[in-house]
């Protein structure tokens, strides 16, 4: 019910950003004309990443995190900062869609032939522009074809003409800003729907109460489906202290559905329910006992044995009271059990194995039971044959840390990184460029206006060779006529 | 394999091993050995050991390998000769001398003086506890030459190997196998001939104990060519020599910009190069040792981005024409290097990696942060230079050498240009550690000091591309911005590890 009511929130909410950005893109567009454009000023942007890098310089040096989190970065205000930025973002994009639309396209040149000359383009685009002079006396028409050739789209008229290319790498900066404000739209989105609660489980226990946290304190919930921690395994490197694994092995029982084992490792989830499980901690020594007082923490090592096979049993760990099942789902691997021959772990397919927590203390294999006894073997009639336990010793226990997370606004964060990403690709690394000329046919002249993606100490070399081969002949011209005169 | 091959033989090609001596117990050289968790070559256990308890690689003209068997072979030697070295001047003159032997450390009388010196000058107490280590490993190395493989795996997978005190001791319990008694067998072989001080019998037991550790080799399923690849990387030390040609590559450099000419450049370069196929020559090496990725570390990190820094100016001064900027990458590349080898901040032993590293997005999340770092780098290098040219009366300077530098809208326009490449790889590199937190744990951004400052540094550069694109900064301010960047990018790769704590403490 509540994932239900998540879920039409999070729709709801979508559907009023869409709503309201449609509306403000259409109705209100030329209203709040003076608002975007001031708050897409890149000063403003500027002033805004700056306020937040202080903020964050001062959130970093506050310990622990949580207290971090609590004073800054989960504040309102840091919140209100955030949005700001956001807001900042979807003037910017705004904007630039606005000015690509009136100012950059050949269309416009067309209305306005001394567009390079254009008071908003020069205020602009005056950082990014290289002006030139050369002589020529050829057609504008020359002129453009060779720069067709070089794949610009070219459009003349009269004496003046323009080139482009490379004029999708525009969106680069759109898409990188709206990526950004999807990101924080998600991370707003977020606050609402994620849902994280925390397993705590001793090694051969089993529960269906999550723990949550919530404003400090801790609350149990009743999960619809049951976690049993069949074990968990750690280790160091040989003759190091650096810790080499922490695995939890766990069968997950839901209603009507067959148990399923499940191995949850650091770095490798397990989704289940709809939640996705992340082994985060382990439990041993005193915060084991001081996390469960009660427990008898008994763990033992036992070797079960097969009457065909009794010199090669199969190997495990389990508790009191445990009960386990010995399979992976619909795979013929046992699970947490070394040794034996293909052979005999075969025909513990679909086998349970429980210890009983009350004494006298015994044991089952698929409904045979008996006493547990230290060094004692015992014998049990189970299918496929005899099989006999015996405990080799006891071991320490472990308690397990898991950690449940559900996120649906995740999928935001994803589309907005991605989205930052091709952004970044076009605005980096299309080369995109436009150029104005203007032909003055009195003085045999050529001025050019450029525009780079990038401020540039002068043309580039595609550009130099071009115009080079078109207007050497000319500029060569009077050197010529003076040799002849001498 | 193949590939393996094609690297060694570059190597050998570009530098001889100068130090490949054929001495008898080079077959032994090669022998596996667990050491910090991991499966290396008996060389490199000798060398790191000696090393930590001498404070010196090589001793008294004789290997690192032949004193750690002298060691084990002699007992007494080990004990009462002077092979600790002291941490601090006060210590030495307690124990008279730059040295002090295991008897003379655990001397119950000398025990007494330090508590007392150690009352009135606390700050020894460090130096003491780093002596304290190189005490126990010589007194423990019978124990921690773990050459021998257990003969059955518990159940609990403890795949500890033993050294040859522990089977010494099993024998003495008749609990051998036996492959484990002919091991032994051979060992004591060794160790007669060490006693005696016998070259040709030493080669024989060497080469016999040699061939057995290849069988259990075989057996554990290592790689023959792993351990000669140790042996080579030990021996060899790639990172001081790609050092070496970072400094040759920076004085060549020096001379193009001098002297105005495009020779020594060309030299510059291909000696940049060379440093930079020295640096990946190591990095893969150490990579290949350790089964891992070489990027679990601070050390490791800064290699990495070290060479990053190192081809993009080799790539950018052929484009260019910027001899300054070899110049730069050379010279930083040289004391980068020395300053990593040499500073106990920075860990230079192959680990293996704790279970939250082991993970393929380490690989893409480290690897991009650290290119970017790379290029970060040499954009704080071109600002101090546009500083400095700035400084020294910018292009119309009186000084020639300040004049033959790129005019001061190229060096804005180079300082850009690494930036629009460096700001990609740091974005790249965030969502992938973002990707990366929300697997191990469940969350994709946490604000954790790491995190925190990588945002920041993000921002600082993102400041520096809009006043740059969109207000039409140029020159000093941006200069300035930039190394406000940079600083950023060093408070996040190695103040956070040093002032601040949270989840990104292993890096």
């Amino acid at each position: 019910m509540v994932t239900l009511i998540r879920f039409l929130v999070e729709i709801i909410v979508i559907f009023l950003l869409v709503a309201a950005s449609l509306f403000f893109s259409s109705r209100l567009f030329q209203m709040t004309q003076p608002f975007y454009r001031w708050f897409g000023r890149p000063r403003v942007g500027i002033f805004l990443m700056l306020l937040l890098v202080f903020a964050s310089v001062a959130g970093s040096f506050i310990s622990p995190v949580e207290q971090a989190q609590d004073l800054v970065f989960y504040n309102v205000w840091y919140k209100a900062l955030l949005a700001l930025v956001g807001l900042s973002l979807v003037c910017t994009i705004l904007d630039s869609l606005r000015l690509r639309r009136k100012m950059c396209s050949p269309a416009a040149l067309e209305k306005n032939p001394q567009f390079y000359e254009h008071k908003a383009v020069r205020a602009d685009h005056e950082a990014r522009t290289v002006r030139a002079t050369r002589l020529f006396g050829g057609e504008i028409n020359t002129l453009l074809q060779a720069f067709e050739k070089l794949g610009y789209q070219c459009v003349s008229q009269g004496p003046f003409g323009f080139a482009r290319k490379g004029e999708w790498g525009k969106w680069g900066a759109i898409f990188c800003h709206a990526g950004l404000v999807i990101i924080l739209l998600a991370g707003f989105v977020t606050e609402w729907t994620k849902d994280e609660a925390v397993l705590q489980l001793v090694e051969g226990d089993g529960t269906n109460q999550l723990v949550r946290w919530e404003n400090n304190m801790p609350e149990l919930e009743t999960a619809n489906f049951r976690v049993y921690c069949d074990d968990f395994d750690t280790g160091f490197f040989p003759h190091t202290r650096i810790p080499s694994h922490y695995i939890s092995r766990l069968t997950l029982v839901a209603e009507d559905k067959p148990p399923q084992p499940v191995q949850v490792e650091v770095n490798r989830t397990v989704q289940f329910a709809g939640w996705t499980f992340h082994q985060t901690d382990f439990l041993e020594g005193q915060r084991l006992r001081n996390a469960f007082p009660e427990h008898p923490l008994a763990r033992f090592r036992l070797a079960l044995y097969h009457q065909s096979e009794p010199d090669n049993p199969l190997l495990l760990e389990m508790s009191l009271g445990q009960e386990r099942w010995l399979h992976a789902g619909e795979s013929p691997e046992l699970t947490g059990v070394e040794g034996g021959s293909p052979k005999v772990r075969a025909k513990l397919q679909g086998a349970r194995l429980k210890l009983d927590r009350q004494a006298p203390y015994g044991w089952k294999l698929v409904g045979k039971e008996g006493l547990l006894a230290q060094g004692k073997m015992m014998q049990r009639e189970a299918p496929q044959g005899k099989w006999s336990l015996q405990v080799e010793g006891h071991v320490t226990p472990y308690g397990t840390l898991i950690t449940l997370t559900r996120n649906p606004a995740l999928v935001g964060v994803w589309l907005g990184t991605g989205l930052v990403l091709i952004g970044l690709a076009l605005a980096f690394f299309v080369r995109r460029r436009s150029f104005w000329f203007w032909l003055d046919q009195d003085q045999q002249c050529l001025h050019l206006v450029a525009r780079f993606r990038q401020p540039r100490p002068a043309l580039d070399g595609e550009t130099t060779t071009a115009l080079d081969s078109l207007c050497q002949p000319y500029e060569q011209q009077p050197t010529e006529e003076k040799e002849e005169e001498v | 394999m193949m590939q393996m091959r094609w690297w060694m033989a570059l190597c050998l090609w570009l530098i001889p091993a100068w130090n490949a001596g054929a001495d008898a117990l080079e077959p032994l050289r090669t022998a596996p050995v667990q050491m910090n968790g991991m499966v290396r070559c008996l060389e490199a256990f000798a060398r790191e050991t000696v090393e930590t308890v001498t404070g010196d690689v090589e001793n008294e003209e004789k290997d690192a390998l032949r004193l750690v068997l002298e060691w084990m072979a002699r007992p007494e030697s080990r004990s009462q000769e002077a092979w600790i070295k002291t941490s601090h001047p006060a210590l030495g003159r307690l124990f008279q001398g730059k040295r002090v032997s295991l008897k003379d450390f655990r001397d119950p009388e000398k025990a007494e003086t330090l508590q007392k010196l150690i009352r009135h000058e606390p700050q020894l107490l460090r130096p003491l506890h780093e002596m304290e280590k190189r005490a126990r490993l010589l007194e423990d190395l019978p124990e921690k030459l773990a050459l021998f493989p257990p003969r059955k795996k518990s159940l609990v997978g403890s795949s500890a190997w033993q050294g040859p005190a522990n089977l010494l001791k099993r024998q003495e319990s008749d609990s051998l196998s036996p492959q484990e008694a002919e091991a032994l067998k051979r060992w004591e072989a060794l160790m007669a001939a060490i006693r005696w001080d016998k070259e040709e019998a030493l080669a024989d037991a060497a080469a016999a104990l040699a061939e057995f550790s290849r069988e259990m080799a075989e057996q554990e399923k290592i790689e023959p060519g792993r351990l000669k690849a140790d042996l080579w990387f030990t021996r060899n030390q790639p990172f001081w020599i790609s050092a070496l040609f970072c400094l040759a590559a920076s004085l060549a450099y020096l001379a193009a910009a001098l002297w105005g000419s495009r020779k020594p450049a060309w030299l510059g370069l291909a000696l940049l190069l060379i440093a930079f196929g020295w640096q990946i020559t190591g990095l893969y090496f150490r990579g290949f040792i350790g089964q891992q990725a070489p990027l679990g570390n601070l050390y490791e990190s800064v290699l990495a981005a070290l060479s990053v820094a190192l081809i993009a100016a080799a790539l950018l001064e052929i484009r260019w024409r910027f001899p300054w900027l070899g110049w730069g990458a050379g010279l930083m590349g040289f004391v980068l290097l020395v300053i990593t080898h040499n500073s106990p901040f920075f860990d230079n032993d192959i680990r293996p990696f704790v279970p939250a590293l082991q993970s393929s997005w380490l690989t893409f999340h480290v690897a991009a942060i650290m290119a970017s770092y790379g290029a970060f780098l040499l954009s704080f290098f071109v600002s101090l230079l546009y500083l400095a040219k700035e400084a020294l009366g910018g292009d119309h300077s009186h000084f020639r050498l300040v004049r033959q530098m790129p005019s001061l809208a190229y060096l804005d326009f180079f300082n850009y240009k690494i930036l629009i490449l460096g700001f990609p790889l740091l974005t790249l590199g965030i969502v992938f550690g973002a990707v990366w937190a929300a697997t191990a744990w469940g969350r994709p951004w946490g604000w954790d000091p790491k995190e925190t400052w990588s945002a920041i540094t993000w921002l600082v550069y993102a400041v520096w591309l809009h006043a740059r694109l969109m207000v039409g900064w140029k020159g000093r301010r941006t200069a300035w911005l930039s190394i406000a960047g940079f600083l950023c990018v060093l408070f996040t790769w190695f103040g956070v590890n040093l002032f601040l704590q949270g989840l990104h403490s292993y890096v």
